[in-house]
């Protein structure tokens, strides 16, 4: 059926297949009944025209339903019986008149009252299928709101995440662009078209990240040195650099600019803050199951705040805060954060479950 | 007809790109020589001290001293015209509140 949504096709199918093979349960039990207790004939006619008539009414019972399932508790009690009742007195008298033309000629009704009576009995058989429809379409309403919530969650995760996510300092990129303005002005055009490549590449790589996407370490560290040769460019000799990464965590999955904030952050308060300037120093190995990393370097450690430094940028904590809870929304407890004061250094060692890149 | 007399001006900054930038972009100002660079607080206050410059480049953020430190140390006869040099909108601030020219 073009046009018409799945779902919905999919409940109307589900009410006509229910409502057909109800209503014909409902005639064969009462033909067996008849069968059993050796009934007179034209019985059977009888109880088509009761199947056929109670097929009919709880279509009826459908529409009453559908507006019920928008009132109050008290309103979808009250209307409910009394909407059951009523219909199963038309159902009942209907029936008594099948039952008297086709069964017993001869069979009077003592009194009107016994049919507002008998109807009392009927009516258990509506409420019934009101019970069925509402317990149907409680539960459907029930699995779409489970969806809603894990659809939800995951969408305030995956926001969670993107906020954690490192953000690319302005003024990294500022200082940056002046210092290819001065190459320029000085000639170095061989370097300038280098450092314009170089910081090409760091953009692509920090603002086109899916922040729940995951990186092998080796693309991690490249992306991190073309951030910090770029960086040495102003800081010259002052920025010292060391790397001693196992071969074998090359191929681990982090997550992407995970090291950054770290390094910036050394960047920040260990290497220009300093006239001799200081060194960083990037570790990562496997420990069976887990990835560990660690970024160290040479400065004043936590305690010192960092003298130079304009209040925004001043805390150290931040970084190091983002990144730590950026590590439990993505792996929980499966993971450990310390920071090291070593007076004067700081040093921060990661631990992940170790996931390998496929092939 | 005496020449004018140039401004004798000092480049204080730590990035030395950022005094290659500044020295390139003052060549073209024929009234500005520049008599000496340093790359720190410290060198920056014994060269203000020694040559007494008319003019400080000087940069805020550099380790050790800062160019605000530099301007506390300075009595107020040894103090030349300062050009602040800042990447930070709240140094800049700061730095008009310590009377800066530009």
């Amino acid at each position: 059926m073009p046009g018409l949504d799945p779902q919905k096709y999919n409940r109307a199918t589900l009410f006509w297949v229910l409502q057909i093979g109800g209503w014909v349960a409902y005639g064969i039990s009462q033909l067996v009944g008849a069968m059993v207790y050796d009934r007179m004939p034209g019985y059977s006619k009888a109880v088509l025209v009761a199947a056929v008539w109670g097929f009919l009414l709880t279509i009826g019972l459908r529409y009453i339903c559908r507006w019920l399932w928008r009132q109050s508790p008290k309103v979808m009690l009250g209307v409910g019986l009394l909407s059951c009742y009523l219909l199963a007195l038309c159902w009942r008298a209907v029936n008594s008149h099948a039952y008297k033309y086709f069964v017993e000629p001869e069979w009077e009704m003592k009194s009107i009252l016994e049919m507002f009576a008998g109807s009392i009995t009927s009516t258990y058989l509506f409420v019934s299928w009101a019970g069925i429809y509402f317990g149907i379409k409680y539960y459907e309403s029930l699995q779409q709101q489970r969806e809603a919530t894990l659809r939800a969650a995951s969408l305030a995760q995956e926001a969670q995440l993107k906020m954690l996510r490192y953000q690319l300092n302005p003024h990294f990129l500022f200082n940056t662009l002046n210092a290819i303005s001065t190459l320029i002005l000085d000639n170095h055009n061989r370097i300038a078209n280098q450092m314009v490549m170089r910081l090409s590449e760091f953009l692509r790589y920090t603002l086109d990240q899916d922040p729940m996407k995951k990186v092998t370490l080796r693309q991690e560290i490249e992306a991190m040195n073309l951030y910090l040769t770029t960086e040495k460019l102003r800081f010259g000799e002052r920025l010292k650099l060391e790397y001693a990464v196992e071969e074998g965590a090359m191929d681990a999955l982090v997550p992407s600019l995970l090291l950054q904030p770290l390094i910036e952050n050394a960047v920040k308060f260990a290497v220009s803050p300093s006239e001799i300037g200081g060194t960083i120093r990037v570790e990562g190995r496997t420990r069976g199951s887990m990835l560990e990393l660690a970024v160290a370097d040479d400065g004043p450690g936590l305690s010192a705040s960092a003298p130079n430094v304009p209040v925004p940028a001043a805390g150290r904590g931040v970084g190091l805060r983002n990144t730590r809870e950026r590590l439990a929304v993505l792996y929980e407890e499966r993971h450990r954060f310390s920071t090291i004061d070593n007076k004067p250094g700081l040093r921060i060692e990661l631990g992940l479950p170790l996931e390998l890149a496929p092939g | 007809m005496n020449a004018p007399r140039k401004v004798r001006t000092l480049l204080v900054d730590d990035e030395a790109l950022s005094r290659r930038g500044l020295e390139l972009r003052l060549r073209v100002a024929a009234d500005i020589d520049i008599i000496g660079q340093c790359s720190n607080g410290r060198e920056a206050l014994a060269a203000i001290r020694e040559q007494k410059p008319d003019l400080v480049f000087l940069d805020i953020q550099m380790p050790g001293l800062s160019g605000f430190d530099v301007l506390a140390e300075l009595q107020p006869h040894e103090l030349p015209m300062i050009v602040f040099v800042t990447a930070y909108d709240r140094f800049a601030v700061q730095a008009f509140e310590a009377r800066a020219i530009d």
